[in-house]
């Protein structure tokens, strides 16, 4: 006689009575757990985003180069907005900043649009030369 | 109510339909499983979470295929992996894994003797490789086809897989008969002596 055929012939078994009960307890634990296993990671992530944003804040303030974020002026922020090549008021430093060497943010400033001209001629177009052959130091404000 | 919609149900997490999706299946993952790992309990086992998978999975079934080939696709799945436990559980120690070959508790099962006892043995030494075309053609009565989507194998390897399963079933079971040959043989001949 081949397997196969005693194969069909092999005693059948069913499940038992309490089956269902059995995994419908069982669907139920999963459930809770699934719900409390939710509820944890939940927790996680708004912790770690917590801990993370603040990981990033005091990584802002104590960062050398200054603050980065946008919104929350650092060290050097208030020296920019001063004029150029003037040293700012000694009320924006700090104690520890007091020895340091300063360095002069300079912005360059397009002031083409600004002027209204006023002859109603045409327009005067004036080609400038270098007549010397000692180079410019540039100029001083 | 049919199955389609019955699952349809599920995946809106009816319990009832659940229940009665149970109901269809319950009996024959059981026998399915118990004929794949031959401990009853385990495979009682296994088909609760066989019913659990198709429960939190359900929506992720697809109505491409019969309902049947998907949580049989679960159970032989879950089968698989236990058998791959068991083997590894095996490699420290036999005695350890209940119900199984070796710790000879098919012997006391007074309605499996004989050769269906020996079919059993065999069984439990294919690889699951063969096994699970081979229980689900043989035992389950399923189609290749079937099998194929099952198992997520092509046709063809279904077909070499049952074929090579059946082979080693018959040599392992001529080899167990030889053997229970050669042993009555010898109790006769110590008989007769004496």
């Amino acid at each position: 006689m081949e397997g196969h055929d005693i194969l069909r012939g092999m005693r059948k078994v069913g499940a038992p009575p309490d089956f269902d009960e059995r995994v419908f307890y069982r669907l139920r634990e999963a459930r809770r757990e699934r719900s409390r296993r939710r509820a944890v990671l939940r927790y996680a992530v708004a912790g770690s985003a917590a801990v993370l944003l603040a990981a990033v804040l005091i990584v802002d303030r104590i960062a050398p180069s200054g603050g980065w974020l946008p919104g929350l002026p650092g060290r050097d922020a208030a020296v920019a907005e001063t004029r150029p090549g003037v040293r700012p008021p000694s009320s924006l430093w700090g104690p520890e900043e007091a020895g340091r060497p300063f360095l002069p943010v300079l912005e360059t400033v397009d002031y083409t649009d600004e002027v209204r001209r006023s002859a109603p001629g045409p327009r005067t177009v004036y080609i400038l030369e270098q007549v010397s052959d000692v180079r410019s130091s540039g100029i001083l404000y | 109510m049919d199955e389609q919609e019955l699952i349809r149900r599920v995946q809106d997490g009816d319990e009832w339909a659940f229940g009665q999706i149970m109901a269809l299946y319950k009996d024959r993952i059981v026998n399915y499983l118990y004929h794949f790992s031959g401990d009853y309990q385990k495979a009682v086992e296994l088909a609760q979470e066989t019913f659990l998978r198709v429960y939190f999975k359900a929506g992720k079934y697809r109505p491409i295929g019969p309902l049947s080939a998907w949580i049989y696709t679960i159970a032989s799945n879950l089968a698989k992996t236990d058998a791959r436990k068991s083997r590894r559980a095996a490699t420290v120690s036999l005695e350890d894994i209940p119900n199984d070959f070796a710790s000879g508790a098919y012997y006391e099962d007074p309605a499996d003797p004989g050769l269906v006892r020996n079919l059993r043995e065999a069984l439990d030494e294919l690889h699951p490789r063969y096994r699970i075309p081979v229980v689900l053609k043989d035992v389950e009565g399923f189609s290749q086809e079937e099998i194929a989507r099952i198992i997520d194998r092509p046709v063809g390897t279904v077909k070499a897989r049952i074929s090579r399963g059946r082979d080693q079933l018959k040599r392992k079971l001529e080899k167990a008969l030889d053997g229970r040959a050669a042993q009555v043989e010898s109790e006769v001949s110590e008989h007769g002596r004496a």
